[in-house]
């Protein structure tokens, strides 16, 4: 199976994902779907320690996807949005060659029209198709080396482009700015809901670089094109045509300037012959109008044409090429990293590795579910995905570190001792809860985050942080300012998931939260823009 | 009275308590916005109390607490003066936009407004209200906690009492959503512990409102009474041959019935205007009498007076015969129907069910010399069921706070109003309705006049039974 990342991949996975979420599906539903996958993909194999090993994360969830697509039906796989996304973007690609191809012919073609009376200023075509486009280039270049450093919250995976090196400032600017005026305008629950999509936005500007890459190397499509119809008009020019180069200038330049002015252009390519005019042949080209074309030398004035084609090719073609293969380049590269980044995917790889406890009677004479088998040998692929709903499992296999210490849950101090963590553990979902004994540690929101920051230092920054929290309790903007300082302390990437519970019982505190309470903290959270910040309420209501 | 001397109350507390619902109802103002989302409010806005154009106390309503324990923290770590406290915490903090809802919170403390703490007593007590609490403590403002249990949940109350008791000069239990208007007067008299001086204030502000609650009663009972001599006096004259004299009664009853249902509506918002209720319109659901038709067989079964208050009734009236019939179809019919006039000439299978509410029996049609005459209303039952209906409404709308936005849930919770008021009535206060129905058939204008300000008077008693709670009371009993 293929173990890489591209952009198609990244997008049916969001696409299953959002399925997923449409469909309402319930978590338990999800990790016993998942956790299946996971078992099915390791067939069932065991290491000496009776544990069957696991691939990374990033490999596992690529292997769920394939997974996934096989489970879809031949005809709903053709439209799988990866599909439709790579056939629009080779489209595009190839209208932007062939506008640029055709924009590139006309251009030049305009451009070479000879009369016989003056030659074609070698100045003009170089500055025109030469010059211009290696600015271009130049700059572009800059952009990209001149990277924003990033920040955590505000972090923008579109800061590393060039674009919006200069619209990101001045867009946020305006976002702010219309945020203050519309703050306080509308009902609450109007703007709760303003916050939580302008947040949602922010919460997938990560994936906002699949759109950047393939946009830059459709600019770069274009550019070859042009270059291309730039070449192909002149080389056409000078085969089926009479066409004459010459140089002009009212000061009185030393032809041997402009010799050394060209040899230093044509030094790339200089150990090519005859592909740059000798300065015998640049001083015969002069053209004056006083004195007519006529006392110029033909040879002189064809001397010219290599040096301008080549010129096109090094200055213009070539740079144009690296652009698109670093554009490709980056498209994987971010492909590869979204793999390891999203959320979703983090998900995912948390639920396969997540072993499912079952504690279910038995019925008389039946034996514990066996592992399942690996398919066999042969076996198609779509005959194995009808296979599904697959046997279930409680074979142990370890969770694959994710990049960090076991999860912590934060119980606020004043509930520390009704609710013991081991309580908690069990009620939560299996790829939360993970095998391990929940680390726990009680903090309040006027200790600050300092407590929090010495713990981090004594033990390992965890890369799941568990936030117990009463949704009865509205989120307040301290709450907020805790959240923003707790992400301060984790990794960009660590998962930080509130967990809600309703109003204390009786008996115990650990109830179901109010749906529409649990609803208000979604929506604040999703606010905040983080794309690692999520809400859980303990117990479904 | 210069601005900043007039006494201002400031109603703080933690977001979603029920802040906006409590000022709602207290200023009896149904345009502040109530949400069940948490920060509804976002700016500090002033409601002022004003008699006769002058601005006596102003009550201010807040954002909540959005960052207590920071808050907390740089008050303890106050070294200056108690006293510019609040005022260099503002100054601290005014440029920071997430203290922006504490600085509009805390603002009017600093200037000098006593404050009204809300809290909802149906949930547990956390640290952070302890913070809020050691917050308006150290400001060192007058200062008096107010419960508003959002829910019926009562197990956290002593809690609660518990811990305000120990910040607050006052606690009083108050709910915003069901507080009746004696308990609004008494949440404006415990002001009084907050601040002593403001006491000869605080006297006029509520003897002001209880008359302006006395007059609003004055001219509901007005509203009530011009309804009803409006529907009973109510007289047509149209030509008709014999031939279609059916067809005209039927029609002539359709444009009765439209113009009593025109005129009760009429009445019923002008009492509503009068509560100073916008929102509120009572949309009864669909099990309630007041939303049934008036001349539906449900309203007369629950309306009005019983059939023995009725036979009484009638007998006083004279029609005696129309008792004697009614008592004989006992069972049958909505006897309640001992029709006054019009029941001679009828047999005793004319009183069943629905005839009894016939344009005929009801309006005691007649048609003399080619012309169908109609009205006066023959049937002293429609004045107890319009009386019951406009009592019943006045309860609904009294009772009905301004800080309750719910209607939905009234929608889905209300039940049945059961019996009206009339049924409990003495002797008495039935002669007054007899009198006045009396006169209104007579037509005597200075009789109509009279016994309709003897009415008034009656209904003015009802209604403050009513202001002061509980279900109508059996004055009927010996």
């Amino acid at each position: 199976m293929n173990k890489t990342w591209r952009t198609t991949d990244i997008v049916d996975l969001l696409a299953f994902t959002r399925l997923d979420e449409e469909n309402a599906v319930r978590e338990e539903d999800l990790a016993r779907r998942d956790r299946n996958i996971c078992l099915r993909l390791t067939g069932g194999r065991k290491d000496q320690a009776g544990q069957a090993p696991l691939p990374p994360p990033e490999t596992l969830v690529r292997r769920w996807l394939d997974i996934r697509r096989q489970e879809v039906g031949e005809e709903e796989r053709k439209t799988l949005p990866g599909r439709l996304w790579r056939e629009v973007i080779l489209i595009c690609r190839c209208l932007f060659l062939g506008g640029g191809l055709l924009t590139g012919l006309l251009a030049v073609g305009a451009f070479l029209a000879y009369s016989g009376k003056a030659p074609l200023n070698v100045s003009a075509y170089f500055a025109l198709f030469i010059a211009f486009q290696f600015l271009l280039f130049c700059l572009q270049a800059l952009l990209l080396l001149a990277r924003r450093p990033r920040l955590p919250m505000l972090e923008s995976a579109a800061g590393s482009s060039a674009l919006c090196l200069f619209l990101g400032p001045l867009l946020l600017k305006a976002i702010h700015r219309l945020w203050k005026r519309l703050r306080g305008q509308g009902t609450a629950a109007a703007r709760l809901d303003r916050d939580a999509r302008i947040g949602a936005l922010r919460q997938h500007r990560e994936e906002t670089r699949l759109i950047l890459w393939p946009a830059f190397i459709c600019l770069q499509a274009g550019g070859i094109g042009f270059n291309l119809g730039v070449l192909a008009a002149t080389l056409a020019k000078v085969i089926f045509s009479d066409v004459a180069f010459g140089w002009q200038s009212s000061l009185q330049l030393a032809p041997e300037l402009v010799a050394r002015l060209v040899r230093w252009i044509a030094l790339p390519w200089s150990w090519l012959p005859h592909t740059a005019p000798s300065q015998e042949q640049i001083e015969g080209s002069r053209f004056l109008f006083k004195e007519g074309i006529a006392s110029l030398n033909s040879e002189h004035l064809l001397s010219w044409w290599p040096f301008l084609c080549m010129a096109v090719c090094v200055y213009g073609l070539l740079p144009r090429l690296l652009l698109l293969a670093f554009g490709i380049w980056g498209e994987r590269r971010t492909a590869e990293q979204l793999s390891r980044n999203l959320p979703g995917i983090r998900r995912i790889a948390r639920r396969m590795q997540s072993p499912r406890l079952d504690t279910r009677a038995m019925t008389d004479g039946a034996a514990p579910a066996a592992p399942p088998s690996p398919p066999p040998p042969g076996s198609s692929e779509k005959g194995a995905s009808k296979a599904a709903p697959f046997p279930e499992q409680t074979a142990p296999i370890p969770r694959t570190d994710l990049g960090g210490a076991s999860p912590l849950l934060l119980i606020p101090e004043e509930l520390a001792a009704d609710c013991p963590p081991e309580a908690l553990a069990r009620l939560l979902p299996a790829h939360l809860a993970g095998e391990a004994p929940l680390l726990s540690h009680a903090y309040t929101l006027a200790g600050g985050l300092d407590p929090l920051r010495r713990f981090f230092e004594e033990k390992a920054s965890p890369q799941e942080v568990l936030l117990l929290q009463e949704a009865w309790q509205p989120p307040l903007k301290e709450t907020e300012i805790f959240l923003r300082g707790l992400r301060g302390l984790l990794d960009l990437r660590a998962g930080i998931t509130i967990v809600l519970i309703g109003r204390p019982g009786p008996a115990t505190i650990l109830t179901p939260a109010d749906p529409e309470q649990a609803r208000i903290w979604q929506q604040k959270v999703q606010a905040l823009g983080d794309p690692f910040l999520s809400v859980l309420p303990l117990i479904p209501a | 009275m210069n601005p900043r001397d007039i006494p201002s109350f400031a109603v703080i507390g933690h977001p979603n308590e029920g802040k906006s619902s409590v000022l709602s109802t207290l200023a009896e103002d149904d345009s502040v916005r109530v949400s069940p989302i948490p920060g509804e409010t976002v700016t500090a806005q002033s409601f002022p109390v004003r008699i006769d154009g002058e601005e006596l106390i102003r009550f201010i309503d807040t954002p909540g607490f959005q960052n207590p324990h920071q808050t907390l923290q740089w008050l303890q770590a106050w070294q200056g003066p108690v006293e510019e406290m609040l005022a260099a915490f503002l100054k601290a903090h005014r440029d920071n936009p997430d203290f922006h809802d504490d600085c509009a919170l805390l603002a009017p403390v600093a200037a000098g407004a006593g404050v009204l703490f809300v809290v909802d007593g149906s949930r547990p007590l956390r640290q952070v209200d302890l913070a809020e609490m050691e917050i308006l403590r150290l400001s060192g403002v007058p200062r008096m906690a107010v419960i508003n249990s959002k829910e019926e949940e009562s197990t956290w109350l002593p809690q609660w009492q518990g811990a305000l008791r120990r910040t607050f000069n006052a606690v009083r239990l108050f709910n915003s959503c069901r507080a009746t208007y004696r308990q609004r007067i008494e949440l404006l008299e415990s002001l009084r512990s907050i601040d002593q001086e403001i006491e000869p204030v605080l006297r006029r502000v509520i003897d002001t409102f209880e008359e302006d609650w006395e007059l609003r009663n004055i001219l509901a009972a007005a509203e009530l009474t011009g309804l009803l001599r409006d529907v009973l006096s109510y007289r047509r004259s149209v030509e008709c041959a014999r031939e279609e004299e059916a067809q005209k009664q039927e029609a002539l009853l359709r444009e009765y019935q439209g113009y009593v249902s025109e005129r009760e509506e009429q009445a019923r918002q002008s009492i509503r205007r009068l509560f100073k209720h916008n929102i509120f319109n009572l949309e009864m659901p669909p099990q309630s009498i007041l939303s049934e038709d008036l001349f539906s067989g449900r309203t007369w079964e629950f309306l009005g007076l019983s059939r023995r208050q009725l036979i009484v009734a009638g007998a006083m009236g004279g029609a005696a015969l129309g008792v004697g019939i009614d008592a004989a179809t006992i069972g049958s019919s909505f006897g309640l129907f001992s029709a006054v006039g019009g029941l001679i000439g009828a047999g005793a299978t004319a009183f069943r069910g629905r005839q009894a509410l016939s344009g005929l029996r009801l309006l005691g049609m007649k048609l003399a010399r080619d012309r169908l005459q109609v009205g006066p209303v023959s049937n002293i039952q429609l004045l107890y069921i319009l009386l019951d209906r406009g009592l019943l409404f006045y309860s609904h709308v009294i009772n009905w706070a301004h800080g309750r936005r719910d209607y939905e849930r009234l929608r889905e919770t209300a039940r049945p109003e059961g019996q009206g008021f009339t049924r409990f009535w003495d002797t008495e206060r039935r002669r007054v309705c007899e009198a006045f129905f009396r006169a209104i058939r007579k037509e005597g204008e200075g009789e109509i006049e009279d016994a309709a300000t003897t009415l008034q008077g009656v209904l003015r008693e009802q209604f403050r039974e009513i202001t002061a709670g509980g279900p109508p009371t059996d004055h009927s009993a010996p």
